[in-house]
C-alpha cells in the first residue's frame, strides 16, 4: 500500500517536470501598430473609407458608369 | 471590414509580369528574391492559363503552424506577417507553404539561407509604420497609407485583385457572370477554405 502511494506521488511530482506548453502560433516577436495609427491619427473609420474607395477602383464596371 | 485577400482571375491575366515588376520596385527586394511571380498552368497545351502567385495570407496558414520560432502573426485584417528578428532561416515555412511564397536570400559566401522574405500585402512588418527600418526589412507599408498592394493596383487588366474579401469576390462574381465563363479561382479554396470561396458563376450565362 505504501509502495503504491509512493508510486502515485512520484508520478504526480514527475508529471510537473514534463515539457513546457507548446501551443501553435503563439507569436513571440515585436508588437505591430495598427495600420490606421501612423497616417490616419487612429481614425479606423477614415482608414477603412480610404481602402473601400481604393477597392472600388478595381471594378471597371463601376469606374465606367 | 472583412479580411484582406488576393484573387487572380486567370481569364484576364496576360502574363505581362507587371505585378512582379511593381512589387520588386516598390519594396526594392534583393537580387534573387521575388515575392510575386507569374506561373503558367498547362504550358503549351490548349487552354493554358497564367496566374500571379504570392503569399495568399491563408486563413489557416501552414507557415505559422510549422515555424519553430513562432515568428508569424496575423493582423486584424487577416494579413500574415512575420518578425525577421526572430526568423532563423530554417526553411520549414517554405516546405509547408502550398504556394511557394517564402523566399530566402543568400547570406554569406557559402550559400547559407538568410532570413525569410515574403509578400506582406504591402503592410510592412513589426517596426514603426513608415520608418526606414520597416522599409529595409519588410518593404513599403502601403496599407498604413490607405492604399492597396501595388501589384493589384498596377495590374493592367485587373486580373489581380486585392483587398476586402467581400468586395473583390463580388467584383469577380459580377465579372464572371457577365462573361459567362471562368468562374473558377485557382488557389482560393486552398488558401481560404471552402467557406471563403465566392459563389461560382453559372456557365453559359452570357447576356
Amino acid at each position: 500500500m505504501k509502495t503504491l502511494a509512493l508510486l502515485l506521488a512520484a508520478t504526480a511530482v514527475l508529471a510537473a517536470c514534463s515539457e513546457r506548453p507548446q501551443s501553435v502560433g503563439d507569436y513571440r516577436g515585436k508588437t505591430d501598430a495598427k495600420p490606421y495609427e501612423a497616417n490616419f491619427g487612429g481614425d479606423k473609420a477614415k482608414w477603412e473609407a480610404a481602402l473601400r474607395a481604393r477597392n472600388q477602383n478595381q471594378n471597371e464596371y463601376k469606374r465606367a458608369e | 471590414m472583412a479580411r484582406m485577400k488576393f484573387l487572380c482571375d486567370s481569364e484576364r491575366c496576360i502574363e505581362c509580369n507587371g505585378c512582379v515588376t511593381a512589387c520588386k520596385n516598390e519594396h526594392e527586394t534583393p537580387w534573387g528574391i521575388s515575392r510575386r511571380r507569374v506561373v503558367t498552368l498547362g504550358d503549351g497545351k490548349p487552354g493554358e492559363k497564367t496566374i500571379s502567385v504570392a503569399c495568399m495570407h491563408c486563413s489557416d496558414a501552414p507557415c505559422m503552424a510549422v515555424c519553430p520560432t513562432d515568428c508569424f502573426y496575423r493582423t486584424d485584417e487577416g494579413v500574415v506577417l512575420h518578425d525577421k528578428d526572430l526568423c532563423i532561416g530554417c526553411g520549414y515555412c517554405f516546405y509547408a507553404c502550398p504556394f511557394g511564397a517564402p523566399q530566402f536570400p543568400q547570406a554569406g559566401n557559402f550559400g547559407q539561407r538568410g532570413k525569410m522574405d515574403k509578400c506582406t500585402f504591402c503592410a510592412g512588418g513589426p517596426e514603426k509604420d513608415g520608418s526606414d527600418e520597416e522599409y529595409k526589412k519588410y518593404g513599403r507599408n502601403r496599407l498604413a497609407e490607405g492604399k492597396l498592394p501595388l501589384c493589384a493596383e498596377m495590374c493592367s487588366t485587373k486580373a489581380l485583385l486585392a483587398g476586402d474579401a467581400d468586395v473583390i469576390s463580388e467584383i469577380f462574381r459580377e465579372r464572371a457572370l457577365r462573361r459567362g465563363k471562368g468562374g473558377e479561382l485557382w488557389g482560393w479554396k486552398q488558401a481560404y477554405g471552402a467557406d471563403g470561396a465566392p459563389e461560382p458563376a453559372k456557365q453559359g450565362g452570357k447576356t
